[in-house]
């Protein structure tokens, strides 16, 4: 009860949080119509601040980090990436009015990461000041990658299977055969994902402690803050996207960002037994599963699988998966972590 | 002075862009030019105003001037046959009328 108490408290707490106060008052401004609109290049040189500063902070940390303890996460990472893109393109199959290839790119979403979602959670646990291991950030490829060229290949296996069905008379023109390699190399050379690594490599082989701390830590919460409100206004105009396919897929986005991140806190409880894995750290492998990609996985999707709907995809991550993520699933873990362990 | 020659449009997103130059440069175009937009489809909305989260979904519109109908048919048969047969997009024909027929 007292969990229950405490966790009703902390979501209410969460709304003056900048974090989901401003994604909140992002949703509210588009819902008013308001035509307040942030640049793209100023978002996009947000995102690329908070992964490196992400990654400066994981790679300064991996220089003294024991390595071996990095490899069950990513095992895990891995595998709960598999788990997600199986579980969601099964289950979202099952429902009505969904295409096969729509439930596997939409899988496929929920199972890459969100860097905003990511980013957002561990504020929250620098402030309400639980440890984690700052290399989980390295963990994010693993999980991303995964769970998008799952998804590729899976919805190439429908397309073909669908062509055989149909009997179509080998078509004149051939289906490219997929390439897993340029799938991943494509993902790596992604936006997000560049960002990451460059801060991993810097804060690994450079010095940059004076610039993180000079520059790239106290920026974090301001920059973070006006990312989400540009969130907020692009979740509040994909709803109507959303509104145009079928109504199951926001039933999806509410319970699987959930659902994942349960499952993710699964494994890193054995982690945390086996080798001594931190609550936090448990915590952000719980976000990195329930968050959904909305800035390199669209795209990588959207050329991956492009007869999938990208408002179905698209629509149900950055609609309703990323909120609901930051909104409850960010306090649910933490509270969770805290009873637990 | 004026040579006719074929104008060939190419609507799609800026996420399938690549493919589409590939099979350009391999006919044989000299050079093309790419305009960025927005506007409605069939599948969604490509906003051109508010700051869209991913740019790769953003309308291009490639056009590509080429002197030989034979290599502007030819150019639209390869593209519909290796790109837009699951791909959106558009492909239109016109004839225009050029100047500087040794830059095509």
């Amino acid at each position: 009860m007292d969990t229950l108490v405490s966790f009703g408290q902390l979501f209410l707490g969460g709304f003056q949080t900048p974090t989901l106060g401003f994604l909140l008052g992002g949703m509210f401004m588009a819902a008013m119509g308001s035509r307040l609109s942030i640049p793209d290049q100023v978002y996009k040189f947000i995102v690329f601040v908070l992964l490196m500063k992400i990654g400066l902070r994981g790679g300064m940390e991996i220089r003294n980090a024991n390595l071996a303890e990095l490899l069950l996460p990513a095992f895990f990472a891995v595998l709960i990436g598999i788990i997600i893109v199986y579980g969601g393109k099964v289950a979202l199959s099952k429902l009505p009015g969904i295409r096969p290839v729509d439930a596997i790119a939409t899988a496929g979403l929920f199972g890459a990461v969100s860097a905003s979602t990511f980013a957002a959670a561990m504020l929250h646990l620098d402030d309400i000041g639980m440890e984690y291991e700052a290399w989980v950030s390295a963990l994010y490829p693993f999980m991303d990658i995964t769970a998008l060229v799952l998804a590729i290949v899976l919805a190439r296996l429908v397309t073909q299977k669908e062509d055989k069905a149909n009997d179509k008379e080998a078509p004149k023109h051939k289906r490219k055969d997929i390439n897993i390699q340029a799938i991943v190399v494509d993902s790596l050379r992604g936006s997000a994902l560049s960002a990451l690594i460059l801060g991993l490599l810097l804060g690994l082989l450079t010095k940059p402690e004076p610039v993180y701390e000079s520059f790239y830590n106290p920026v974090f919460r301001g920059f973070l803050s006006i990312l989400m409100v540009i969130m907020g206004i692009e979740a509040w105009q994909r709803l109507s996207e959303l509104r145009r396919v079928a109504h199951w897929y926001a039933v999806y986005a509410v319970i699987a960002p959930l659902m994942h991140g349960a499952i993710a806190f699964g494994f890193g409880a054995i982690a945390h037994h086996l080798t001594g894995f931190s609550p936090g750290g448990v915590v952000l492998l719980a976000i990195l599963a329930a968050s959904s990609s909305d800035i390199s996985g669209p795209p990588t999707l959207r050329a991956g699988i492009p007869t999938a709907n990208p408002s179905a995809f698209i629509g149900s991550s950055t609609s309703i998966g990323t909120p609901i993520c930051i909104a409850i699933g960010i306090p649910l873990f933490t509270e969770l972590a805290k009873v637990v362990f | 002075m004026k040579h006719k020659a074929t104008l060939l449009s190419i609507m799609t997103e800026k996420v399938f862009e690549e493919n589409i130059l590939e099979v350009l440069e391999q006919e044989g175009a000299k050079g093309y030019t790419i305009f960025e937009g927005g506007g409605n489809g069939s599948f969604h909305l490509h906003p051109a105003q508010h700051a869209s989260m991913v740019d790769e979904f953003r309308i291009v519109k490639i056009e590509v001037i080429v002197l030989s109908t034979d290599t502007a048919n030819k150019i639209a048969k390869r593209l519909m046959e290796e790109c837009f047969n699951e791909q959106p997009g558009i492909v239109s024909l016109s004839d225009v009328q050029i100047f500087r027929a040794q830059k095509f």
